[in-house]
């Protein structure tokens, strides 16, 4: 049986898999970042690596919250990134399979869901992080500048 | 067996990807060789040695399909060996047989399945493959896609969905109309049109929608093929350097003297002497500069290593347009940073498919030359083909609205030709019939810029031209310019400086076109660092200036006070990180802070727009 971390982005449940966070860090110096787009908030070391501080709500569609004191780290070959989000709750087990909910979550909407005692949860992976990092790069306001 | 049967070391697999890399390489040298001296024995006997080797390794690693082809490539060599000379036909499938092979590799590296050379599979004396027939676009493709339902069959909602899904889950839909919401919401489209970046080739991705779109009729057409995209400094994962043993062993010494030190820093500590203190700890940093500098070292590569596939590059690309090319190399022994020539492939490689393909028109030399200079190396790429028309190439930048007649005129000769790096100035067939130059040259510009390097062009009709690669030679530990904007501390690559300036507050002007520093010789143009970074920030009362370089105009970077040069270990930014335009690299100061390292020119391009500066005034 597989967990997942269980966060709050905006009004939104999220679970992350465990196998790919890397960790939790807490009350780390969140810096500036220049040239940063939209929820990119800032960057923070993590064992020598630079890393951007990224609000997930925003990435998600969703009306940013009060962040969490906690930044939570996504660790992957093609993916590093520090996630800053409304409340991190703890590890719950995916008990039932994950399922697809197409349609129903703007602009995350392939995602698949789960159920939690806190509610329906929706599952993010690194694939999906990426591409809507992507989507969030290819319309930054520079772009049109260059 | 195969290779998900058995579970060698990670390491094991780094080993086989940057040997057979080396294999391959030195296939295409003899190949060459061959095809010049077809008798010659010893290259033939040593190609035979390499696709051996590749076999072996292969077979070891359990990548069957890479095995089976050295294999019958080593039968074809086999037979000619005993009769002592390689046709040319032989030749050619060898080459083919080699190209399959380095996508097998590449395939590998990626840890995708081993990609299928069916022709070159099947047997020696079969068509060869063509590296043509890849199916991944590298980087990723443009597509535009019309969906309708076809004329017969009903269509249902769960269709689009399944369609919408298969696109989202292939690669990015940029655009879609109507958006994905409305049709969950149960609203049945007549027609579908979207944007949507996927890295598969037209057929494979026409072949994977058509499989989910059941009754839809899916259109879809690749309306850019992916962006050069270069990509600075830091080495892939499990990239390796060989070090000698002699190398080793001065490190391991190092590395004594070091704990000896430590001891002697603490018996200093002890006494409370202040002195023996200060001289135990000056030897500590002549100690860590000495290895500072070995470890560098250890990550040089001589060029050599990249320039050998040159000479099969221009005779391929030379046969394929009808010239006949001279490559002559030089310099190649230099040695470089192995991060920096790794990313250097990609714009070196631009460069000489340029001269082939716009700046010679029949037969003609392009020279390659390395030359070290002041701790930096000079990489050269010269043809002596037709040149560039730097009043040709005014005449488009203006057309095209890159600036205006009465700038064009001002721009100095070495300016007016920079005006081919600009980001989308030129096309193949509009540079082709006005300068004969220019196809993809912001890409080069751009990767040479994030290496910490730049970018010079030399041309006069019917002189030929030069593009000259200037690179740091390594990148781990840099001088870098601190300096603090916005309340934080941020670098600039000391190569990319003219000068600094602390200006007295009377020397500061505001004009109509904003503020400006009046010196002696010149009245700089400013601009707030801290407006280009989007930084929330007043406009300093004591600013201090940074001066660089912006396509040959010097310009001054306002900020708030100059913190000092310091040689830092720079640090290299990953996705996404390495995105944001104008980033370099990061570094960590003493009391834990980061500082970005900044390229101007790169930062000012994109910042254009925020500051007004005169670029693309469309």
């Amino acid at each position: 049986m597989s967990q997942a971390l269980l966060l709050s982005a905006g009004r939104r449940l999220v679970g992350f898999e465990l196998g790919q966070l890397g960790e939790i860090v807490q009350d780390r110096r969140v810096q500036a970042l220049p040239m940063a787009p939209p929820g990119f908030i800032g960057a923070v070391s993590v064992q020598g690596e630079v890393l951007p501080v990224i609000e997930l709500a925003t990435l998600l569609g969703e009306q940013p919250t009060v962040h969490d004191r906690r930044l939570v780290v996504v660790s992957a070959p093609q993916l590093a990134v520090a996630l800053a989000v409304g409340a991190v709750h703890g590890l719950c087990s995916l008990t039932l399979a994950a399922q697809p909910l197409a349609g129903t979550l703007a602009g995350n909407w392939e995602g698949r869901v789960f159920p939690t005692t806190r509610g329906i949860a929706v599952l993010l992976d690194v694939a999906r992080l990426r591409r809507s990092l992507d989507e969030c790069l290819a319309a930054a306001t520079w772009r049109g500048r260059a | 067996m195969t290779a998900a049967s058995f579970t060698l070391p990670p390491g094991y697999r780094e080993l086989f990807l940057s040997e057979a890399g080396e294999h391959l390489n030195a296939m295409a040298r003899q190949l060459l060789v061959l095809e010049e001296t077809p008798q010659n024995l010893e290259e033939l006997n040593a190609l035979f040695r390499a696709v051996h080797s590749l076999k072996g390794m292969a077979a070891t690693m359990g990548y069957d399909r890479m095995a089976a082809l050295a294999h019958r490539l080593e039968d074809v060599l086999a037979r000619f060996r005993r009769e002592g000379r390689l046709p040319a036909a032989a030749i050619e499938q060898l080459r083919a047989g080699q190209a399959v092979l380095e996508k097998r590799l590449e395939d590998i590296a990626a840890g995708r399945p081993e990609s299928s050379g069916e022709a070159l599979d099947c047997g020696p004396a079969a068509e060869p493959a063509t590296p043509a027939g890849r199916s991944l676009v590298p980087g990723g493709g443009l597509y535009e896609l019309t969906v309708v339902p076809a004329e017969s069959g009903s269509v249902a909602l769960s269709h689009w969905l399944w369609l919408v899904n298969e696109l989202m889950r292939l690669g990015t839909l940029l655009s879609c109309r109507p958006a994905p919401e409305e049709l969950a919401a149960d609203r049945l489209p007549a027609r579908l049109e979207a944007r949507w970046r996927c890295p598969l080739a037209v057929e494979e991705a026409t072949a994977r929608l058509v499989n989910v779109a059941g009754p839809l009729h899916v259109e879809l057409a690749l309306t850019s093929p992916p962006a050069v995209t270069l990509r600075p400094g830091r080495a892939q994962e499990g990239n390796r350097v060989r070090v000698s043993a002699a190398l080793l062993d001065r490190l391991v010494n190092l590395t004594g003297e070091l704990v000896t030190m430590r001891h002697g820093l603490r018996t200093a500590l002890g006494k409370g002497s202040l002195e023996a203190l200060t001289e135990e700890l000056e030897q500590f940093d002549g100690l860590l500069d000495q290895l500072r500098q070995e470890v560098l070292s250890a990550r040089m590569v001589a060029l050599s290593t990249i320039t050998e596939r040159l000479p099969h590059l221009v005779q391929s690309l030379a046969r394929a347009a009808g010239k006949h090319i001279v490559l002559r190399l030089s310099g190649t022994e230099e040695r470089l940073d192995r991060a920096i020539l790794e990313a250097v492939v990609v714009p070196l490689e631009h460069a000489v498919r340029n001269a082939i393909d716009h700046g010679i028109e029949s037969s003609g030399t392009i020279q390659v030359r390395a030359v070290r200079q002041s701790g930096q190396l000079l990489l050269e790429v010269a043809d002596d083909g037709r040149g560039m028309d730097r009043e040709a190439i005014r005449r488009r930048a203006v057309a095209d609205g890159f600036l205006t007649a009465s700038d064009a005129a001002r721009l100095s000769p070495e300016e007016a030709l920079m005006l081919v790096c600009r980001p989308g100035f030129s096309t193949a067939s509009r540079v082709t019939a006005s300068s004969g130059r220019g196809v993809g040259m912001d890409a080069v510009r751009q990767g040479v810029e994030q290496l910490g390097g730049h970018l010079e062009l030399e041309s006069r009709p019917g002189a030929g031209t030069c593009v000259r690669m200037v690179l740091p030679r390594t990148v781990a530990i840099a001088p870098v310019l601190l300096v603090s904007c916005g309340g934080e501390p941020v670098g600039f690559p000391v190569t990319r400086i003219l000068s600094t300036l602390e200006p007295d507050p009377g020397q500061l002007r505001r004009g109509e076109a904003g503020w400006v520093a009046c010196l002696a010789e010149e009245e700089l143009p400013l601009i707030g660092l801290h407006v280009l970074l989007g930084r929330p920030a007043d406009w300093p009362s004591h600013p201090a200036v940074v001066v660089v370089n912006r396509h040959g105009r010097r310009l001054g970077l306002v900020v708030e006070a100059l913190l000092g040069q310091q040689d830092v270990f720079i640090k290299p930014l990953r996705y996404p990180l390495d995105q944001l335009p104008g980033l370099c690299g990061a570094t960590q100061l003493g009391d834990g802070r980061i500082a970005f390292l900044l390229e101007p020119q790169t930062l000012l391009d994109a910042g254009s727009g925020t500051v007004g500066l005169p670029t693309r005034e469309r």
